[in-house]
C-alpha cells in the first residue's frame, strides 16, 4: 500500500496506462498540477474526487486511504444507496491492447432491459454471457464491487463493478 | 452529449450532440420515426411510450454520472474516444 495519496494517485494512473497530460486533460487541469498532486505539493480539489476516482478505476475510499475495499459487499439495507444513483462500470481490456471503459448509471440501465436491450446492444462485443438483468437484481439486493468478472481465451480481460 | 475524439497522430475533434433537442416532446414523434429503420435492423422492439422513458433516464444518469464520462476508450496505437453524456 502506498503512504501517501500522491503516490496512490501516480500508481493508479500508471496502471490506467495514463500519462499525467491524458489525467489532466479528462480532469479539465494542466498537467502541472497533477504533477503536484503526485508529489504531494498539493491535494486535488474534493469537487474533482469522483471523478479522479472513476477515472483511475477505484473508489473514492481506495484513493483517500489507500484500503482496498473488499472485492464484494452486501451494503445493509439503511446504508444502501437508492438505485438510481448507481453506476455500473464495465472494464474492458483487449487482448490487443485496446481499453475500454463504460460508466452506465442503473437508471439507464434499467430503462434499457424495459425497452429489452441486451448488454452487447448497449457495451458492445464480448458481452453476450453477461445477464443484465442478474446484475440489476444483485444491485438491488444490496450487492456493491466486482460483481463479474472474465477471461477471454484470446487474454483479454471483462469486468463489472457496481458501486 | 460531448463527444470527444482524438486521434494517434495528434488531431482532436470535438462534437457537441444535443440530445435535448431530440429528445424533447415537439421533435421525440419526428426522432421515432427516423430511428425507426434502425430498430429494424438491429431487430430492437422499441414502442414510442418505451422510447419516451429515455429523456428521463438520460437526465437522471447525467446527474449520477457527474461529470464523469460514459465511454473512455483508448486504443492501443494512441487514439482516444471519450463520450460524456
Amino acid at each position: 500500500m502506498n503512504e501517501t495519496l500522491g503516490k496512490r494517485i501516480a500508481q493508479y494512473r500508471k496502471a490506467q496506462n495514463m500519462t499525467q497530460e491524458n489525467l489532466a486533460e479528462k480532469l479539465g487541469v494542466s498537467s502541472q498540477a497533477v504533477s503536484k498532486w503526485e508529489t504531494d505539493q498539493t491535494c486535488p480539489d474534493i469537487l474533482l474526487l469522483p471523478q479522479l476516482s472513476g477515472l483511475l478505476g477505484i473508489s473514492i475510499d481506495t484513493l483517500l486511504t489507500g484500503e482496498q475495499s473488499p472485492a464484494v459487499q452486501l451494503i445493509p439495507e439503511g446504508s444502501r444507496k437508492p438505485l438510481d444513483q448507481l453506476v455500473m462500470h464495465i472494464i474492458m481490456n483487449d487482448a490487443n491492447g485496446d481499453r475500454i471503459r463504460i460508466n452506465l448509471p442503473m437508471v439507464l440501465v434499467r430503462a434499457a432491459l424495459e425497452i429489452g436491450l441486451s448488454l452487447p446492444q448497449i457495451a458492445g462485443r464480448g458481452l453476450e454471457h453477461i445477464d443484465l438483468e442478474k446484475v440489476l437484481q444483485m444491485a438491488e439486493m444490496g450487492l456493491s464491487g466486482k460483481l463479474v468478472e472474465m477471461e477471454e481465451a484470446d487474454g483479454g480481460r471483462i469486468e463489472v463493478v457496481v458501486d | 452529449m460531448r463527444v470527444y475524439i482524438h486521434e494517434k497522430d495528434g488531431a482532436a475533434l470535438r462534437i457537441p450532440l444535443p440530445v435535448g433537442l431530440f429528445f424533447n416532446r415537439l421533435t421525440a414523434p419526428l426522432a421515432f420515426i427516423l430511428l425507426k429503420p434502425y430498430l429494424r435492423k438491429y431487430n430492437v422492439s422499441l414502442t414510442f411510450s418505451q422510447f419516451c422513458l429515455l429523456p428521463r433516464a438520460l437526465r437522471k444518469a447525467k446527474r449520477c454520472l457527474n461529470g464523469t464520462p460514459l465511454a473512455d476508450i483508448a486504443e492501443k496505437d494512441g487514439g482516444h474516444i471519450t463520450v460524456w453524456l
